[in-house]
């Protein structure tokens, strides 16, 4: 269905279209829900918050963008709303700053990780380091955005993902060893 | 070897495309959510549309009411006596005065004095009071009296008084010389008005505006029409709202207006503010010895029976009580039976609004005993009422009415991921204090 349909017939709350936009873009949301959540449940109230809040503002959508892209903008904003509610994360504010002078850790081969497997190290990770790769590797922000969204410095965004990298690329490079010595 | 964004580029390659399913539950919550937003947003733009329109009418009418009222004495009610006691002079006696002043004014144009009359309102200048004549008095009717009676009719000195319905009720008056004429007035009663207050006269029906207070009795029952995700709440969930739900006690007030909107087809509009406490006296105790287990969708899928000593018992033993305000908006058709009673028959609509909620209840999906609280029903809520009033006259512009009215209105209690929708209805025996306008 045209994308402009869909955002009329949401903005005139007809029903089925909303279910038509649901059932088109719900279950990549959902993804993005469960990358900043740590749960199903968690996720879930995202998610639903997320919809209510498209279909609430979807007649001010401008299409400056594209709908799906507005949509994960929602739904991250959402995310990030959600975890400084439950003051789970986003405390990083006093990092030490020599620690901006690590390199960027990095895994030595190209490879190709399963989204299960990928969840599962993200979850392994504190929450306020998730948070960071999710918005630096994945949503592709640059510092100074992540800084302004969570209300940190610059500084400390950098800190945050260094050391989420190097656990990551600990991790990685284990099973990458392993991998080796098992050949 | 590259080994530069190796790891970006895994993660990103890893969650590109990713979708999680999603279960018909999430959609059904967010359909919910969606409806409810749209709904409660219709009933704030119906209520303010309501509120504006209903103060636009009273405001319009007021105005009118007072603007109408400030220079007609006609309006007010003088009796004769009155007249002669405010003036220190009684107009009657000089009637004869005046006969002889008018036909001498005829005698110049006494014609034109008739035909004018109409268009010139005559207008006595007695001490304080300036007395304009009737709009209504039958002056132009006349063409067939004698010239001093067209004078009478004409004089301005007597317009105080409606001289129509002197002849109305005397027709020999128009055969009288000014000596009988003071004779036959002499002789009545000066403490009756010699015309009527206009709102006494007129039919209930022609007032533009009526404010009431009413008070009474209700019979409310309070009855489950659906359950929404019903498959994620515990079966025993409707069994203890209908039973923390039953024998309502409710007291209410109303404050008032009708509004005639169609007089012509006596129709009004009534719009008013009600306030509405409906207190649930609880006194029950439940064994919970069926225990849920849920699928990963927090769906029910089966119970486990647990013996009495593992079982949770809930007791309760207080009043709920939940109030609401309400807005009524209905057509009224009224019925005249006579100059001193009335029926109306209305219909309508109802919009209410939850106030405030207390009391305890019992969460079978958190399995405990929790506060109620007002966030536990929608905020806003319609229904319908009608009913049948009669109202007879008290004194002046006062009314006593009594009314039997049947009403209906939606609630919906959220419980935990469902919700329970109800309806709230039965009867209600009003005794209603008016004062028409």
């Amino acid at each position: 269905m045209d994308e402009k349909i869909l955002i009329k017939g949401c903005a005139k709350g007809k029903p089925e279209i909303q279910r038509k936009l649901y059932e088109l873009y719900g279950p990549q949301l959902m993804g993005i829900c469960m990358r900043y959540a740590g749960n199903r449940e968690d996720a879930e109230e995202i998610f639903h918050d997320s919809f209510v809040k498209i279909f609430k503002n979807i007649s001010s959508f401008k299409g400056e963008s594209g709908l799906k892209t507005w949509m994960c903008r929602i739904g991250i904003n959402t995310a990030l709303d959600h975890l400084r509610k439950q003051k789970k994360a986003l405390f990083l504010g006093h990092i030490s700053e020599q620690m901006s002078d690590i390199p960027d850790p990095d895994i030595p081969v190209e490879v190709s990780i399963e989204a299960e497997t990928a969840m599962k190290l993200l979850k392994a990770m504190p929450v306020n380091q998730q948070v960071i790769i999710n918005l630096f590797v994945i949503e592709e922000m640059s510092h100074r955005e992540i800084a302004e969204q969570l209300n940190i410095t610059e500084e400390a965004s950098r800190v945050q993902l260094s050391r989420a990298k190097k656990a990551l690329a600990n991790v990685l490079n284990t099973k990458l060893a392993k991998n080796e010595h098992q050949k | 070897m590259n080994t530069k964004n190796n790891l970006d580029n895994a993660f990103k390659k890893a969650f590109e495309d990713y979708q999680v399913p999603l279960r018909e539950a999430q959609w059904q919550r967010i359909e919910g959510a969606v409806a409810k937003n749209k709904t409660g947003k219709k009933y704030l733009i119906l209520v303010a549309v309501l509120l504006i329109s209903a103060s636009s009418v009273l405001t319009y009418i007021l105005t009118m009411h007072f603007s109408n009222k400030e220079p007609k004495i006609s309006h007010e009610q003088v009796s004769a006596s009155e007249i002669l006691k405010n003036n220190k002079t009684n107009i009657l006696k000089d009637i004869p005065d005046q006969i002889n002043e008018s036909n001498n004014l005829k005698k110049n144009d006494s014609n034109a004095a008739i035909e004018d009359q109409e268009k010139i309102s005559p207008e006595v200048s007695g001490n304080n009071n300036r007395y304009v004549a009737d709009p209504d008095s039958k002056m132009t009717k006349v063409e067939d009296k004698t010239e001093n009676q067209k004078s009478l009719l004409a004089s301005p000195s007597v317009t105080g008084i409606s001289i129509s319905n002197l002849f109305d009720k005397d027709p020999s008056i128009l055969s009288m010389g000014p000596e009988q004429i003071q004779e036959t007035t002499g002789s009545m009663n000066l403490n009756k008005p010699a015309f009527k207050k206009e709102n006494e006269v007129k039919s209930p029906k022609d007032s533009k505006i009526v404010l009431s207070a009413a008070a009474g009795y209700s019979n409310l029952r309070m009855n489950v029409i659906n359950i929404e995700n019903q498959n994620m709440l515990h079966k025993d969930t409707r069994k203890i709202f209908e039973e923390t739900n039953k024998n309502l006690k409710t007291t209410f007030f109303n404050l008032g207006a009708d509004f005639s909107i169609l007089p012509g087809l006596n129709i009004g509009l009534n719009t008013g503010l009600q306030y509405v406490k409906i207190a649930s006296p609880v006194n029950t105790s439940y064994t919970m010895n069926e225990v849920p287990f849920y699928d990963i969708n927090r769906t029910i899928i089966g119970y486990y029976n647990v013996d009495s000593t593992n079982a949770t018992e809930f007791n309760l033993n207080q009043t709920n009580t939940t109030s609401f305000i309400n807005i009524p908006l209905r057509l009224n058709y009224v019925l005249p039976i006579n100059l001193k009673s009335e029926l109306l028959i209305t219909a309508g609509a109802n919009f209410a609004a939850i106030s405030q909620a207390s009391g305890k209840t019992i969460s079978l999906s958190r399995s405990e005993i929790r506060e109620l609280s007002q966030s536990d029903f929608n905020k806003f809520s319609m229904g319908f009422l009608g009913g049948l009033q009669y109202s007879h006259k008290l004194v002046d512009n006062w009314w006593l009415g009594f009314e039997s009215q049947i009403l209906s209105n939606t609630i919906k209690y959220q419980s935990g991921p469902g919700s329970i929708n109800a309806s709230l209805s039965g009867y209600k025996l009003n005794l209603i204090l008016k004062y028409k306008l």
